[in-house]
């Protein structure tokens, strides 16, 4: 259960393809696809015909410089993804070819933006995930990782959740914050666990 | 709010329609299935470690384990209970039944009660006094093994 993609969709990002007849085809990448392991969200139902050039669902991993690109004009594809220097930009290139096929640019978000895109992930994992007991279903699911992966933005709108649910954010909360405030003998108890958090946005000022 | 519950529940578990079955608790994430099914609706019971740490807001009665059929059978024999040929209700003794996937993952586990009739919890959602059967299909696959603790 490590976090390490970055997970944006189509609504916040600006595509430019710059030949269609470049782009490759779906079943030449799928296994690239599976590969990655993001099949998931595909079955999670963010993927949906759209209209060119917009894209449904990037989902970038740092580590490896590999990015998996959604969209009805791509097919379904993994890419090289070279940052550029304004953050979240991006130039894809078909790997096969080496040519660069298009480029992305998320749109800067504001706060009302960032507290959509947190609710919409909010209620897709919400709904996929209300039944099930295992914790790897629950803290794996792309929309969990993706609301951990908004980071320091998204802290706010957690522990405002938390205040109000019982949902099991400390998960996030550690990769978010780099700290566990909850003491040793309290990590088994989920009621506990969250007080502890609650105390802690507290004290740093993020609840009230 | 209960009728809203109620709909999705059967709605996720085709399986109820038709059968008796009735909601006995609120939605809670303070516990889970497996929690319920050993008598504790203050934990959520899963192997989940991450490396030798279970990840905070999860219990497990035991050390790093895969999510196998035998850990989870290990982990009720903490409680008292070995497998058992059926779900017979039998006098005075607690049996609990434990649900695989097809990968034959631990997904679910119910337990008996002194009807004869089973208690779930489902995952965040509520308790439900059901059919044994009832809650198979896509979410919880097909019930695997049956435990049993005699009586004390």
């Amino acid at each position: 259960m490590t976090v390490e993609e970055d997970l944006i969709f189509a609504e916040d990002i600006d595509v430019n393809v710059f030949d269609q007849a470049k782009v490759p085809s779906r079943a030449s990448l799928s296994g690239a696809v599976e590969r990655s392991g993001e099949v998931a969200m595909s079955s999670a139902g963010r993927v949906a015909s759209v209209s060119r050039p917009r894209v449904d669902a990037i989902t970038y991993t740092p580590r490896t410089g590999v990015a998996v690109a959604m969209a009805a004009a791509f097919g379904i594809g993994s890419f090289e993804c070279q940052q550029l220097e304004r953050q979240h930009a991006a130039v894809w290139t078909n790997p096969g070819t080496e040519q660069a096929i298009a480029e992305s640019v998320v749109l800067d978000e504001g706060a009302a933006a960032v507290e959509q895109r947190f609710h919409r992930l909010l209620r897709a994992w919400e709904r996929d995930t209300e039944f099930a007991s295992s914790a790897h279903v629950v803290l794996d699911h792309p929309a969990y990782r993706a609301m951990t992966a908004m980071g320091r933005s998204a802290l706010p709108l957690i522990l405002a959740d938390l205040r109000q649910h019982r949902r099991p954010w400390a998960f996030a909360l550690e990769r978010i914050t780099g700290e566990n405030p909850v003491p040793e003998a309290d990590r088994a108890w989920p009621a506990r666990v969250r007080a502890a958090w609650l105390e802690w946005g507290k004290k740093h000022r993020h609840v009230g | 709010m209960s009728a809203e519950v109620s709909r999705r529940i059967e709605a996720r578990f085709p399986g109820l329609a038709g059968h008796p079955w009735s909601l006995a608790s609120e939605p809670t994430w303070d516990y889970n299935c497996i929690a319920w099914a050993a008598g504790d609706d203050e934990r959520w019971w899963w192997p989940a470690f991450e490396g030798d740490r279970l990840v905070t807001g999860h219990y497990w009665p035991l050390g790093p384990s895969p999510c196998t059929v035998d850990v989870f059978v290990a982990a009720f024999a903490t409680l008292g209970y070995s497998p058992c040929r059926s779900e017979d209700l039998e006098d005075g003794g607690k049996k609990v039944a434990i649900d695989v996937d097809t990968d034959l993952c631990p997904t679910h586990a119910a337990r008996q009660l002194p009807d004869g009739r089973w208690t779930s919890k489902l995952g965040a959602s509520c308790d439900i006094a059901h059919g044994l059967l009832d809650l198979e299909g896509a979410d919880y696959g097909t019930v695997h093994v049956f435990l049993a603790r005699p009586r004390s």
